[in-house]
């Protein structure tokens, strides 16, 4: 997975966050945190995890919000380098 | 499968009690949460969301609590009063159906109230057991304690097939409102409610109630902190991350083929469904996963709306309004699911 691979991947999430959040999105950031800092419920995470399986059929979230649901470690960045792990494994089996 | 004819724990009867005063969410919102969520964006749309449409509470958050919050002791104080009126409700119509003296063990669960002895105790005095009924109470067990109390029912009635027992599950979660102003807090006050869900269980073969012909747990050791009960100095504040119901939906499908395994059941035969609606996200996704229709959730969206969740006694309300409306026959099979703190998944394989 290049740089710019994992840049794009970080752009769709975090305008799938901006799209969720739709009125006063607040300028997101890679290391703001989904339920603490943008204030996701359970709604917005259905959508959110609705979008990722939408952009990404291959990736299945579990694996990262059990790893990141606490402490604020569920940040934007979290999703976008979990997505671009995972699809550069797809890639390479 | 066990056997047709078989003597197995048996829901023998089954009631509920809730406090007499009740209120629909725009009342609690035009006269108290509007005021303790000023700060919130779109914080009445949170009332909306929760699916809940009325609630029985023991107080009046408006009037009991208002600006001011309380001390756990003016709290505890109120379950002691509130829990022998409301579940003596519960129990004195399970007595209708058994006499005092038969009964040989009380369980009762509670994760909103502490005092001692215990409500079971009060309870044994005020409807005449034995002197030596066995009594156990099992607190702070959170939303699926009445699968503790069933369990423990359950070992009651098989070590001592000629007695019932009674099961008594009691929450008060209106005594710990408290005028906190956080988005999880708001959701926490706006879908929990009041209300006692009662059992007698016996050995009984099919045609005298709900056969039970197993159950099941499961603890996700990962996600510890998920769901909390801490008891602070003015309340028990509970903690809910949006993220429940998503790690529910991941286990449910395994933990359901495990549950019907236990008694070589096929998962597919499953024709009733009474699941504790912790909230409407859960009850959605544990839906969609099992393929279960909008009609078999009727009594848990009824449940839901109408109660809130009611904590440990929600699953007992739904089963007991399942039983009432859906009228399953008599060899159909159902399966209860409740799911709280741990994040703990538990169930029970009914016959009916």
């Amino acid at each position: 997975m290049t740089s710019s691979a994992q840049s794009h991947v970080l752009t769709q999430v975090t305008d799938l966050c901006r799209t969720i959040l739709d009125k006063g999105a607040p300028n997101i950031e890679p290391g703001m945190s989904l339920t603490r800092d943008l204030g996701f419920d359970s709604m917005q995470l259905m959508q959110f995890f609705a979008g990722i399986e939408t952009h990404y059929p291959a990736i299945v979230l579990e694996d990262w919000f059990i790893a990141h649901y606490a402490g604020a470690r569920d940040t934007v960045g979290s999703v976008a380098d979990y997505v671009a792990s995972a699809l550069h494994q797809v890639a390479a089996e | 499968m066990l056997g047709n004819n078989s003597a197995l724990p048996t829901f023998v009867g089954l009631s509920s009690a809730v406090p007499r005063q009740a209120f629909d969410q725009e009342t609690l919102w035009d006269n108290v949460f509007d005021q303790w969520y000023a700060e919130i964006p779109d914080a009445r749309d949170i009332g909306t969301l929760t699916r809940v449409r009325k609630r029985h509470m023991a107080w009046n958050p408006a009037l009991d609590v208002g600006h001011k919050t309380r001390g756990i002791g003016e709290r505890m104080k109120a379950f002691a009063g509130i829990v022998e009126e409301v579940a003596g409700e519960a129990v004195e119509d399970l007595l209708d159906a058994t006499r005092s003296k038969d009964i040989g063990s009380i369980v009762m669960a509670s994760s909103s109230g502490y005092y001692g002895p215990t409500p079971d105790y009060f309870l044994a005095k005020r409807f005449g057991f034995k002197p030596n009924v066995r009594r156990t109470f099992i607190g702070h067990m959170g939303c699926f304690a009445a699968f503790n109390v069933i369990k423990t029912a359950i070992d009651s009635v098989v070590t001592r097939p000629d007695e019932y027992t009674i099961g008594v599950c009691a929450e008060f979660s209106s005594l710990h409102f408290r005028p906190e102003a956080s988005r999880e807090q708001a959701i926490v006050h706006n879908l929990f409610g009041d209300a006692v869900g009662a059992f007698t269980m016996a050995m009984r073969e099919p045609g005298h109630g709900p056969q039970i012909l197993a159950t099941h747990t499961h603890q996700s050791y990962e996600t510890s902190d998920m769901m909390t009960l801490s008891i602070l100095d003015d309340g028990i504040r509970m903690t809910l991350s949006p993220y429940v119901p998503f790690v529910i939906a991941s286990l449910i499908n395994e933990f359901v083929e495990d549950l019907c395994a236990a008694a070589s059941v096929d998962p597919a035969k499953i024709k009733h469904w009474a699941i504790h609606p912790g909230g409407p996200k859960i009850v959605d996704l544990v839906a969609q996963k099992l393929n279960i229709s909008d009609r078999q959730l009727e009594a848990t969206w009824h449940v839901l709306s109408e109660y809130g969740n009611c904590a440990s006694a929600t699953v007992l309300l739904v089963l007991d309004h399942l039983i009432k409306h859906d009228r399953p026959q008599a060899g159909e099979l159902g399966i209860m699911l409740a799911f709280g703190p741990g994040l703990t998944l538990e169930g029970a394989l009914l016959r009916f």
